[in-house]
């Protein structure tokens, strides 16, 4: 019966509380909305960040990473590859060499990160290969250490005066201390965006590097790839249990990348203010309307208790009505949110204007949310329950009327 | 205006009839201007932190180079010291720095390793004021003068190439004629900066020791030049242009927002997002707004038609509960703001980002934000809350100027 009264008085003013459950509806859309698509964001931007170059992990001697020498490179144990490829995750595996050196063109000399690669699986684990604007990427033919092919960064090509085709000597230090000369021909240009990379990097066969270098068959990364970087993080403490057996470490993306989960955190605790805020105003609000309508029945309640109701009956009709109000407007938030997420999750929300930045940070020009479990409840659910909380004010109230002055209320 | 006194009054005394609604509508109206400026700030004191940090790496208000210099910055495009009619100009007392350098791609060995570096010839007295330099000295010295011979290196980049103070390091670069200049440095200092990549692509030397290795007698790559006031910059660089074209040279002046377009649209994007969530903020209030006033006006739907009976206008019943909302979002709009200017006040010695500033250096960014009270945004949030509060309120009020007289006086409750 309770729950029936409390059913009919939601709709004795029809106007209010619609009104109420458009205001939770509206807030906890938007709290569906924006999870999700930071959700999707972070997603993209940690995706796109690894699969540009690091690759979701890499192997290398202890110490590399601190210290990117040359002489810090490692030779591949013979079962390491056999036993990294058993791990269902690891996708793709390809090795690389890195050094700096100099390069110089017929007008022009510029000093540039040289990366030895396998270029038959270069392509599984970064999009440069993809990204080559100009000729083409090294060939697949890793064999063939005849190959003097080399490609280079949009900016570093455009410094040196090269195209495609131009024939560039590279001047540098190999692992033993001599000298490391070549000559090498131009076969294409990639543009990634990322400014450090286009200047900078220059990629060769990992083979041709090796002999250049000195590096007597020996490499300074083993770089992995996987589908996607969630389902393959299960996969890393056995890659690093594996690395340390050859006394190797293994770097996870987090360790790549030291700076994408701190900038995801970052982004996090500065929305969480306004996420706060938000709910904190529609509670106050809802608070107001549960209020009044439990002080403009106050001499409705006072009959109620006069006829015999106890208090914990009101309460409890009060409480109904309140749930009523929630569970109404979040039923419209979630589907509202479903939908608009939804939606943009299959179109994307494109920034033509902010490309540059986006490019900047490894996200592409459009925006795609992520809906989960998480994103989908988590805003509705605390917005529910802040409102049911705060209507203990109105409750309190309500144990405080006394039958007959409360029917005298005006 | 007599009437309009009444109805102030009139309203001011409506909204304590229920106080404890009015203190609610106040706190949520309140806590959402409190949220929405204290936001605005933080995201304003991040985008100016970017913003200072992109100009204060080298890149200054604005720079001068040769025509082709921006497009291929080479050797060859350089320019000549400024002359003294130049020199007039960027001594007037509108500028605060300005300094000439010359900037190269080179290479730099040390014993150990080899890697890119851009290297920076600079006067190292006028780099006060205008560039990161002089403050970010870690380890050892800064460069004395002119023609100091020492060479100064990023932590990264030093650590990098294995090398440390007083050690020797090599750099190449390509002269004039296409032919690699050599020369061997001393480092004498060390700088530390937050952007870690800024560390592994300058070195500094001295301005003569720099033109004295690259055989290029006294010409420079580039004038940069802070202002004291960045609302000038245009008015500036218009003037230098026409002195340019009087004196017959072709110089390329580019002011900041052209040589770092990716902190232009940074900051663009923040004032945008700020408008943005703005609206969203006033649409949630609006919802608790509307349902307030609403509920003000139905229940005293009697009320109303007693006063018409009694001859007051329609108009005048709606005037009335404008009045109202103005108060109410007023009052709410005050507090919120007071809350919120004193909010920022507390964090103006400096917001530590603590375990985050990683994350915040990676998008260019500083480790420590300084939120500023920014007079201008805070009203603008503030009015447009307000304003389009009492605009919303518009429909209840006119739900209770039409109610008839006769009936609604007779309504039970």
């Amino acid at each position: 019966m309770i729950f029936e009264l409390a059913w009919r008085n939601s709709w004795r003013q029809p106007r209010r509380t619609i009104l109420s459950s458009l205001a939770i509806a509206f807030t906890s859309a938007f709290l569906i909305f924006m999870p999700s698509l930071q959700n999707g964001s972070y997603i993209a931007m940690v995706e796109n960040t690894l699969r540009l170059f690091d690759g979701y992990a890499e192997i290398q001697q202890v110490g590399y990473r601190d210290n990117p020498e040359i002489r810090n490179s490692l030779k591949v144990p013979d079962d390491l590859i056999s036993d990294l490829k058993k791990i269902e995750q690891v996708a793709t595996i390809s090795q690389r060499a890195i050094s700096f050196a100099l390069l110089a063109s017929d007008q022009r000399s510029f000093g540039a990160q040289i990366v030895g690669v396998q270029s038959n699986s270069e392509a599984w684990v970064s999009t440069i290969p993809g990204n080559i604007k100009h000729g083409r990427f090294l060939s697949t033919d890793i064999n063939n250490t005849d190959s003097s092919e080399i490609v280079l960064g949009d900016v570093l090509a455009k410094n040196l005066k090269v195209a495609v085709g131009d024939k560039i000597t590279l001047l540098g230090n190999g692992r033993d201390g001599s000298l490391a000369a070549d000559s090498l021909t131009v076969v294409g240009i990639f543009s990634t965006g990322i400014s450090a990379m286009d200047r900078l990097m220059a990629e060769m066969p990992l083979q041709r590097f090796q002999q250049t270098f000195s590096m007597n068959q020996q490499i300074h990364s083993i770089i992995l790839s996987g589908n996607d970087i969630a389902s393959f993080q299960q996969s890393i403490k056995s890659i690093q249990t594996l690395a340390n057996k050859y006394n190797l470490t293994a770097l996870d993306w987090q360790q790549l990348q030291p700076g994408l989960m701190k900038g995801i955190l970052l982004d996090i605790s500065t929305s969480l203010p306004l996420y706060i805020a938000m709910v904190l105003v529609v509670t106050f609000s809802l608070l107001n309307s549960v209020f009044m309508s439990v002080l403009e029945r106050t001499r409705e309640f006072g009959v109620l208790l006069s006829l015999g109701m106890r208090p914990s009956n009101i309460a409890k009709m009060v409480w109904i009505e309140t749930i009523i109000l929630i569970i109404f407007g979040l039923l419209i938030g979630i589907a509202l949110g479903y939908a608009l997420t939804e939606y943009y999750a299959h179109t994307g929300i494109h920034f033509a204007e902010a490309q540059e930045i986006f490019k900047e940070f490894g996200l592409p020009s459009a925006m795609y949310p992520q809906l989960n479990w998480f994103t989908l409840l988590i805003g509705p659910s605390i917005i529910g329950l802040c409102i049911l909380i705060s209507t203990i004010f109105p409750v309190v109230r309500i144990y405080k009327m006394q039958p007959v002055p409360a029917m005298r209320a005006v | 205006m007599e009437k309009l006194k009444l109805l102030t009054s009139l309203s001011w005394r409506n909204l304590w009839r229920n106080y404890r609604r009015t203190l609610i509508t106040f706190s949520s109206i309140g806590v959402g201007v409190w949220a929405m400026i204290v936001l605005a700030s933080l995201m304003q004191a991040w985008a100016m932190s970017t913003f200072n940090a992109s100009i204060n790496t080298l890149t200054g208000h604005a720079q001068i180079h040769a025509e082709q210099y921006l497009q291929d910055p080479n050797i060859d495009y350089r320019l000549n010291m400024p002359d003294e009619k130049q020199i007039q100009l960027l001594n007037s007392n509108i500028v605060k720095a300005w300094s000439v350098r010359v900037r190269v791609p080179a290479i730099v060995q040390s014993e150990r390793e080899n890697s890119p570096v851009m290297l920076v010839g600079i006067n190292p007295k006028t780099e006060n004021n205008l560039s990161f330099i002089p403050d970010s000295i870690s380890k050892g010295a800064y460069l004395d003068d002119k023609s100091s011979p020492g060479i100064l290196l990023g932590k990264k980049l030093a650590k990098r190439l294995r090398t440390d103070i007083n050690k020797r390091v090599v750099i190449l670069s390509q002269g004039p004629n296409g032919d690699i200049k050599e020369r061997g440095f001393r480092v004498t200092g060390i700088y530390e900066v937050e952007q870690e990549d800024t560390e592994t692509q300058y070195a500094f030397v001295s301005l003569g020791k720099a033109q004295n290795m690259l055989t290029i007698d006294n010409t420079i790559s580039e004038i940069s030049f802070v202002l004291h006031d960045l609302t000038e910059l245009d008015d500036f660089i218009n003037h230098y242009k026409a002195l340019n074209i009087q004196q017959k040279i072709k110089l390329d002046i580019k002011s900041w927002s052209e040589l770092e377009p990716f902190t232009l649209a940074l900051l663009d994007m923040t004032s945008g997002t700020i408008a943005l969530l703005t609206v969203i903020m006033f649409v949630l209030i609006a919802f608790g707004l509307v349902n307030t006033l609403l509920m003000a006006v139905y229940e005293r739907t009697r009320e109303f038609g007693l006063l018409q009976a009694l001859g007051m206008k329609p108009s005048y019943i709606l005037l009335m509960i404008l009045i109202e909302s103005t108060f109410l979002m007023g009052i709410g709009v005050i507090v919120g703001t007071i809350l919120s200017l004193s909010t920022i006040q507390l964090f103006s010695d400096g917001l530590d980002l603590g375990a985050l500033a990683e994350g915040s250096t990676m998008f260019g960014a500083g480790r420590v934000m300084y939120p500023e009270i920014n007079w201008l945004q805070s009203s603008a949030i503030a009015m447009f809350v307000w304003l389009m509060g009492i605009v919303t309120s518009l429909y209840p009020a006119w739900r209770a100027s039409r109610e008839v007289p006769v009936e609604t006086i007779n309504k039970a409750y």
